[in-house]
């Protein structure tokens, strides 16, 4: 083909490769970034996307749907939860009596969402998890107004 | 509107002049006094152009790649540059214990005086020079060379092998480089016939070299500006700070205030060259005219001469990042090939047929 | 590659030897290692002349944590082998279990694996491609390919629920039917990329100076990368053309019409082409895939307790760097008795010493990168 060809083939190729940066430098408004924390109004997660783990209510009868049945636990791969029962002494059946969850263990694969027959659980949406002490990271579930708090020191 | 100082800024000095001999009654104390005043305005130039042009690079960095760069520090990001400095001036200053520590200390230094002298001969205006020779050009570019001095001083002295390297490798690029971009240079100023900047300028009263020397002017500007892109070290003849014997390369060992000098002194370096290019290729402070389109020339001269000059230097640095954002770098076996093998002789090339046009007058509007 | 240096000139006046080869640290941090890898060169000056990968820094022990988990827990570890081809580690551990197990997949299912596995492809590829133009020294491409990977990305977290570690191909199926957006956006995407590919070329294979730094590279001959088990592009680049989609067909992949390209060359150029050429086929293929799903049930019916039965299966897939297989030993209880992983990215990176001699410094981070080793995958 020739030096100038090949000359002629490379500088063309430089130049192209040039043609497109220039084209994205000037089209301002093409830019694919968030301005995060700033947009925090509008940002949202698709709803399948796996947050932390939650312990959802029957909507009707307000009660946690969980019947503490354990299989959630077998699941899970890591021992991220811990369910505590006792016996109602009126039906003789389990029911919950603290449900506690292992955030820094979990690893938010969702197979325990997965397992559970009664649809007590579902993955959340939040992304913001980062704590600043480890010891908010175990937490209670079942709590009586359903915001997770901290879970004592020790539990399992 | 147009006949006030701001578009005849040769008014400026003789009225300082006048100023300080009224305050101090003429003689050396006037000369003192007005090489203080020029050196104070060129160190607050330099610092406001490094700050200026590094937002500039982060800025077009950002949108070549879609997204929107600094801009939380100011507005739109425009005081980042300010603390990054500041943050680079409050971190210790390390000399490593085997260095060499006068050398040490020293390097830094030369790389930016010789930027910050090479900055004193550019005119940013007619009669805005802080120094004006009649060889300015020749020793513009001999200033440069001083820098490679600080870059293999910083190597030589840090007492690291990978920094030696490092700075043999970028003394053998830019003393390379340097041939190319003065050759180019030589072509045009067969044309020009002076070495004086004023000169130069006034040359191209009729026409800017970059097209007036048919065909020459343009390959000389390429190649200069390909020579100066490596001199400057930016991609892609960036391997100096690249993946350069896998370190920072010759300022690895520098910390805080002296490596904020190298990285001033690469910046301002960019501006310095691009100011040249500016002078010598399309006119420096000279207004664009066509020939006899009275309308226009009006419109143009509207705009003031330093105006005039620091929109073509922007441009040719908004140039040199976009060829920084976009290419990949070569290794140094082929930046040296490229050089020795193709651009000297083309440089030469250039040359010998600038030097033909020159004699045989076989370019627009001669004489 | 001896650690001991080499011959040494005459001596100095000082008395003392000097050798003419030194020893440099690419350590487990450097920019372009791809992962925490340590590379121990051998130079003479600018030459390598030896190369000794030192690995391990990202042992996590997943085959061990695969003896103490059930075969349907173990999934979510398969995608943090190679994790830029989650969805097709997951595939691969599927096989074998289903192959183990006796689970008949449904077909819709099947179609849905095909599709994710090459979305994954080419995610994998732009994430590559953004990162060899990087260690090359052109930023731009980073940001450009991961421009485009967002969209495959927002695919996987409106079906699968997460962007890296999906967790969504498993034993039986597929844990959830798709999005009702899927089809929309994935033709979306399919519209969207064609063109960006030849963009892609232009940047950064049409460039010179990019050609300089490939061409003759790192040259791969076939016998070398066959006696050393290298599959996938870097296989392919050398001439040979194996497959596990076109050798050894799993899923739909025998009725999907599509090109396995090969190069003949076996330097970084080759390497280069193959896998901007598997980017063009992976969106033919999911084209098949997406006009010819049909409707159904995406899971099958599976036992509450997996007991796998005592016997060895291989379950292998082309991932995005050549083959991994999962091999699967079983002993009659819910937990294997042992998991191998049998790791592309091993394999590959055992070329790099032998193919890096005689070229320079700097060819190692071009060479390294066209390799396009993911070392969690060696670590495991």
């Amino acid at each position: 083909m020739g030096f100038l060809g090949r000359a002629t083939t490379a500088v063309g190729g430089l130049l192209q490769g040039m043609g497109i940066t220039f084209g994205h430098y000037v089209r301002f408004s093409e830019v694919i970034t968030q301005q995060y924390p700033e947009n925090r109004a509008t940002l949202r997660m698709a709803p399948r996307f796996r947050g932390k783990v939650h312990l959802l209510r029957d909507p009707e009868s307000g009660a946690f749907r969980c019947t503490a049945c354990g299989l959630c636990v077998k699941a899970c791969p890591n021992n991220s939860l811990t369910v505590q029962r006792e016996r109602d002494p009126a039906t003789n059946k389990f029911r919950l009596s603290g449900y506690y969850y292992h955030f820094e263990r979990c690893t938010l694969c969702g197979l325990c969402v997965d397992t559970c027959k009664f649809s007590a659980l579902a993955m959340g949406n939040e992304f913001e998890n980062a704590a600043l002490d480890r010891r908010a990271l175990t937490l209670r579930l079942d709590t009586p107004d359903g915001v997770p708090q901290p879970a004592p020191e020790g539990t399992p | 509107m147009t006949d006030n100082w701001i578009w005849h800024t040769e008014r400026i000095p003789p009225a300082v002049t006048a100023w300080l001999t009224g305050l101090l009654g003429g003689g050396a104390g006037v000369e003192l006094a007005k090489m203080v005043i020029v050196a104070a305005i060129l160190t607050g130039f330099v610092s406001l152009l490094a700050l200026a042009l590094v937002w500039i690079e982060r800025k077009v960095a950002a949108h070549v790649q879609q997204r929107l760069g600094p801009m939380r520090v100011g507005p739109h990001g425009l005081l980042q540059t300010l603390a990054d400095g500041l943050k680079l001036l409050s971190k210790e200053n390390i000399t490593p214990l085997e260095a060499d520590h006068f050398v040490f200390h020293l390097a830094p230094l030369l790389c930016f005086a010789a930027t910050f002298v090479a900055l004193a001969f550019i005119p940013f205006a007619p009669d805005i020079q802080a120094v004006n020779f009649n060889v300015g050009l020749i020793f513009v570019l001999g200033i440069g060379s001083v820098g490679v001095l600080g870059i293999l001083a910083a190597g030589w002295s840090s007492n690291n092998k990978w920094s030696l390297l490092g700075a043999m490798r970028a003394g053998a690029q830019i003393i390379s480089y340097e041939l190319s971009a003065t050759i180019a240079l030589l072509s045009i100023l067969v044309f020009a016939g002076s070495l004086d900047f004023r000169g130069i300028i006034a040359s191209q009263a009729g026409g800017w070299w970059i097209w007036r020397a048919p065909v020459v002017g343009f390959v000389a500007f390429v190649i200069y500006g390909i020579a100066s892109t490596a001199e400057c070290n930016r991609t892609p003849f960036d391997l100096v700070e690249g993946e350069s014997e896998l370190t920072a390369g010759f300022h690895t060992e520098y910390t805080s205030i002296r490596f904020a000098m190298f990285f001033l002194a690469e910046f301002v370096n960019m501006f310095v060259v691009c100011a040249i290019s500016a002078t010598v290729f399309l006119g420096g402070w000279m207004p664009f005219h066509i020939g006899n389109a009275a309308g226009f020339n009006r419109i143009a001269d509207f705009i003031p001469p330093w105006a005039w000059f620091f929109g073509k230097t922007t441009l040719l640095v908004l140039v040199f990042m976009w060829v920084r954002w976009t290419f990949p770098r070569l290794r140094v076996d082929q930046l040296m090939n490229f050089e020795w093998k193709f651009l000297l002789p083309l440089a030469f090339c250039t040359l010998a047929v600038a030097s033909v046009l020159v004699t045989a007058g076989w370019y627009f509007f001669p004489g | 590659m001896e650690m001991t240096p080499g011959p040494t000139t005459p001596a100095a006046p000082t008395g003392a030897p000097v050798y003419e080869d030194y020893f440099v640290n690419m350590g487990p941090q450097h920019p372009s290692t791809h992962g925490v890898l340590r590379l121990v060169l051998k130079l003479e000056g600018e030459t390598v002349l030896g190369l000794t990968p030192v690995l391990g820094y990202v042992h996590r022990g997943i085959e061990k944590m695969g003896e103490a988990m059930t075969v349907l827990q173990f999934t979510h570890l398969t995608d943090r082998l190679d994790y830029l081809s989650a969805h097709m580690n997951n595939w691969g551990w599927a096989l074998a279990v289903e192959q183990a197990l006796g689970i008949e997949v449904p077909e819709r299912a099947e179609h849905i694996r095909v599709i994710m596995s090459e979305l994954t492809r080419i995610s994998s590829h732009q994430l590559w491609w953004g990162v060899l133009g990087m260690d090359l020294g052109a930023f731009t491409p980073f940001l450009y390919g991961f421009r485009d990977r967002e969209l495959v990305n927002d695919i996987f977290e409106k079906t699968c629920g997460a962007r890296l570690t999906m967790n969504y191909i498993r034993p039986g199926g597929v844990t959830a039917d798709v999005d009702e957006d899927f089809a929309k956006d994935v033709r979306a995407f399919l519209d969207y990329f064609a063109p960006v590919i030849d963009e892609y070329e232009t940047l950064v294979g049409g460039n010179i100076i990019f050609q300089e730094r490939t061409k003759g590279i790192g040259v791969l001959s076939p016998e070398l990368a066959r006696s050393l088990g290298c599959t996938g592009p870097t296989l392919r680049a050398s001439g040979v053309s194996y497959d596990v989609r076109r050798n050894r067909p799993y899923g739909i992949y025998p009725k999907l019409a599509f090109q396995v390209p090969v190069a003949t060359e076996g330097d970084c150029w080759a390497r280069y082409k193959v896998r901007i050429a598997e980017m063009r086929e992976s969106l033919a293929i999911i084209r098949q895939a997406l006009d010819t799903m049909p409707e159904g049930p995406v899971r099958a019916k599976l036992p509450a307790i997996l007991k796998v039965p005592a016997g060895r299966w291989l379950g292998r897939v082309e991932a995005a760097r050549g083959e991994i297989a999962f091999f699967l030993v079983g002993d009659g209880t819910d937990k294997p008795w042992r998991v191998k992983v049998r790791s592309p990215n091993f394999s590959n990176l055992a070329a790099l010493p032998e193919i890096i001699k005689g070229n320079r410094v700097a060819d190692v981070v071009a060479v390294l990168s066209t390799l396009d080793v993911v070392v969690p995958c060696i670590d495991r």
